[in-house]
């Protein structure tokens, strides 16, 4: 169905022109990423086949749609997922599109979505693929409005718990904005430390620093989609104490314990970061070298992204070590061997580690 | 002086926004709260502060 109402009847759409998507990345750059990438991206990517069924559905719009990506890939879009979007305006355009759109063929316009949380003004992008049978549907949010009223029934985009009516019967657990999640006992730590003790013990910093670092990237996407969301502002424009509290308490979602920052080194090119309660110290157990590596790796993503360049975090201090908490320092890249020296050099005195990080090098 | 995260969103730094600028919005920050002349790190832009280190 096709709904024959207008939005300008809804309520009038802001003019033209549009603004760009804040991409750098070329649509057929685009088509060529795997969904892991598409899910680095901080804006919405939605992919379907000339018939607007999903094949694609990246993390920035699942967040902003508060829809799992598990639920909607295969259904229909215009019918099941974003009915807000069967109108001449939206669905006619990707009709054209699909039917008569050479490869590489772009329509951009500015649309409404309709949710039953709120609607959201957004620019849309429809790209005709060059090498796939689908339609890129690009989706840039401009500004978040209150829910409109007077819709029709079925217009606004279904919630969550009405596309899996039942779920919780399934053994499925949803935070607040239908983010599946997991519930690990502390204990899922030690196994994985004695995975490692037992075939590298060598490999457990690599691994879980890395593996934080990929996690951090997404959890990027979550932070600037909430920032977007609720204060219209990106990350980088917040005060410093501001970022660190909406990180903390997405570290606090996750149970992995209590952030707090220290700029006291500030001046000398270096801050800390202090976490009480490290679910993982807790569980992997005392041990002689830094456990956290997981935490390394998602501040070094999330700070890096924020500097708009390379940033090195170090555990320099671990609760698995016996020290009352677990501390990071977080410095340029280029002065990461330094940190190492001055870490190595107070084993775990961090008043010590700063005094021999700014007698050192120093800054530049 | 501890900032408002609301207050702070309401700034002029919105109009830098899409692509940041990030000058323009550092100093639209100041401009607006001069009672964050003591520019203690953790008042400071996030984007700024950590560029500079």
């Amino acid at each position: 169905m096709i709904w024959t109402m207008t939005l300008a009847a809804l309520d009038p759409l802001p003019p033209p022109p549009l603004t760009e998507l804040a991409t750098a990345i070329p649509p057929e750059e685009l088509e060529r990423l795997s969904p892991q990438a598409l899910d680095q991206l901080p804006y919405g990517v939605i992919a379907l086949d000339l018939d607007g069924r999903i094949l694609r559905y990246n993390q920035a719009e699942s967040r902003f749609a508060r829809l799992d990506r598990a639920q909607v890939l295969g259904r229909t879009f215009f019918g099941e997922v974003a009915p807000c979007t069967a109108t001449p305006e939206f669905q006619g355009r990707f009709q054209v599109l699909a039917a008569t759109g050479a490869p590489g063929a772009t329509v951009r316009f500015t649309y409404i979505f309709d949710f039953k949380f709120g609607a959201q003004l957004v620019d849309i992008e429809l790209v005709r693929g060059r090498t796939q049978p689908w339609i890129l549907v690009l989706v840039n949010r401009q500004r978040f409005m209150p829910q409109r009223e007077n819709l029709p029934e079925g217009f606004a985009a279904p919630l969550q718990g009405e596309l899996e009516p039942g779920a919780a019967g399934q053994g499925v657990q949803r935070q607040g904005r239908a983010v599946r999640v997991a519930t690990l006992e502390t204990s899922a730590f030690g196994a994985l430390r004695a995975a490692f003790d037992a075939s590298g013990p060598e490999g457990y910093r690599a691994f879980t620093e890395a593996w934080g670092f990929q996690w951090g990237r997404l959890a990027v996407v979550d932070l600037e989609t909430e920032a977007s969301e609720q204060l219209d502002a990106t990350l980088r424009e917040l005060p410093m104490q501001a970022v660190l509290e909406r990180l903390g308490a997405w570290v606090e979602r996750q149970g992995l314990g209590r952030l707090g920052g220290d700029f006291g080194p500030a001046s000398q090119g270096l801050f800390l970061l202090n976490l009480e309660r490290s679910a993982i110290a807790e569980g992997t157990g005392l041990s002689e070298t830094p456990r956290c590596g997981l935490h390394e790796g998602l501040y070094r993503a999330v700070f890096s992204h924020l500097a708009r360049k390379r940033l090195a975090v170090r555990e320099v201090a671990c609760a698995a070590q016996g020290h009352p908490r677990c501390t990071f320092a977080v410095v340029a890249e280029a002065r990461e061997a330094r940190l190492a020296e001055a870490s190595a050099q107070a084993d775990g005195d961090v008043s010590a580690l700063v005094a021999a990080f700014a007698g050192g090098a120093g800054r530049g | 002086m501890a900032t408002s995260v609301t207050e702070t969103a309401r700034s002029p730094i919105d109009l830098a926004r899409s692509p940041i600028d990030l000058a323009r919005s550092a100093a639209a920050f100041f401009e607006a709260f001069p009672w964050e002349g003591s520019r203690a790190p953790e008042a400071l832009p996030a984007g700024a502060f950590l560029e500079g280190l």
